[in-house]
């Protein structure tokens, strides 16, 4: 082949991949952690949290998670790291969040997600506020999670129902 | 379900409905505060926003809170006294007006913050975290992040407020 032909060709396939966007995150799969809590009720308390599963199924930019035997369920949305895109943020809000503080459970976790393309493995770790009213009492407080990657199997999460 | 309650939570409880006492508050926040929040913000790049000075105008009545931040966001929420008798102190919990399970909509934040403020004085602090999701504006995505807020009240003026419009 005429040396001409080759770098034509060359060039094309790099133009070619230059112009394919890079693969976005992906968390969907099952993860094993657990988190830390403290909350204030009137005073003090911890709550730690460990061999916890947390279930992750993503569609684009947008995430539905259950953690913690499904007693927490989260709507979420990502945004890709700029610099790596197998990185990025995500932003997670329990199902039950509305803006009437005075009833009900909401809490609001942001997140670092880290991922290896075509890697079961990949780390989570947000922080979170929370707030709790119910007939047993008034709380809230902040948690830590912190969340490994064991497989990449879609859960099939739902949304908030 | 999805309840996170600690031992003493409980006894507490039932102590409060026992005692059957009206609800007296051992700190007030009311009033106009004076200070600065900062934000580790990212939209696909990380950056730091430092907003001083700020105001926070705050509207507490027995429990219930109602707070705009430098007269542009709204939120409400409640207030738990600290336990320990005599102390005007506890902490508040709020929501940003608005706030709801859409993520990709709108703005969301939710807000703790501890308090120091009696109603026998001007002098208190305000130390708070939140979380929140914004929206930058048309066709400019969004950012996730945590605000971290640092105040001082500077008058017990309680100003007029109303809580989250339904």
């Amino acid at each position: 082949m005429e040396l001409r032909t080759r770098l034509a060709r060359g060039l094309t396939l790099l133009v070619l991949a230059a112009a394919v966007p890079a693969q976005a995150f992906d968390a969907t799969g099952t993860w094993k952690g657990g988190y830390s809590c403290k909350g204030f009720d009137g005073g003090p308390f911890k709550v730690k949290a460990g061999r916890v599963t947390m279930l992750v199924s993503q569609s684009g930019s947008t995430l539905s998670v259950v953690l913690d035997n499904a007693n927490f369920h989260f709507a979420g949305a990502s945004i890709d790291d700029a610099g790596d895109s197998q990185k990025g943020q995500a932003i997670l809000v329990e199902c039950r969040t509305d803006d009437v503080p005075s009833t009900g459970f909401a809490e609001m976790i942001a997140g670092v997600v880290k991922t290896k393309a075509g890697k079961d493995a990949a780390s989570f770790k947000g922080t979170s506020v929370y707030q709790e009213v119910d007939s047993s009492g008034t709380e809230g407080g902040s948690c830590f999670y912190t969340f490994k990657r064991t497989s990449r199997t879609d859960p099939g999460v739902p949304g908030c129902l | 379900m999805g309840q996170r309650v600690s031992s003493g939570h409980v006894v507490r409880a039932l102590l409060a409905v026992a005692l059957a006492a009206p609800s007296v508050h051992a700190f007030d926040a009311s009033g106009v505060w004076s200070g600065q929040y900062s934000c580790k913000l990212f939209n696909g790049t990380t950056a730091q926003v430092t907003s001083t000075p700020s105001s926070l105008a705050i509207s507490q009545s027995g429990s219930t809170v109602v707070v705009s931040l430098d007269n542009a966001v709204s939120y409400a929420g409640y207030a738990i006294d600290d336990g320990k008798k005599g102390v005007a102190k506890g902490q508040m919990f709020l929501t940003r007006c608005g706030t709801d399970n859409l993520p990709a909509q709108g703005n969301a934040e939710i807000l703790r913050a501890a308090v120091k403020a009696s109603a026998a004085a001007d002098a208190g602090t305000l130390v708070g975290f939140s979380v929140l999701d914004g929206d930058l504006g048309a066709g400019n995505g969004r950012q996730f992040g945590t605000c971290k807020y640092k105040y001082k009240r500077t008058s017990r003026t309680s100003p007029k407020l109303i809580g989250c419009v339904v």
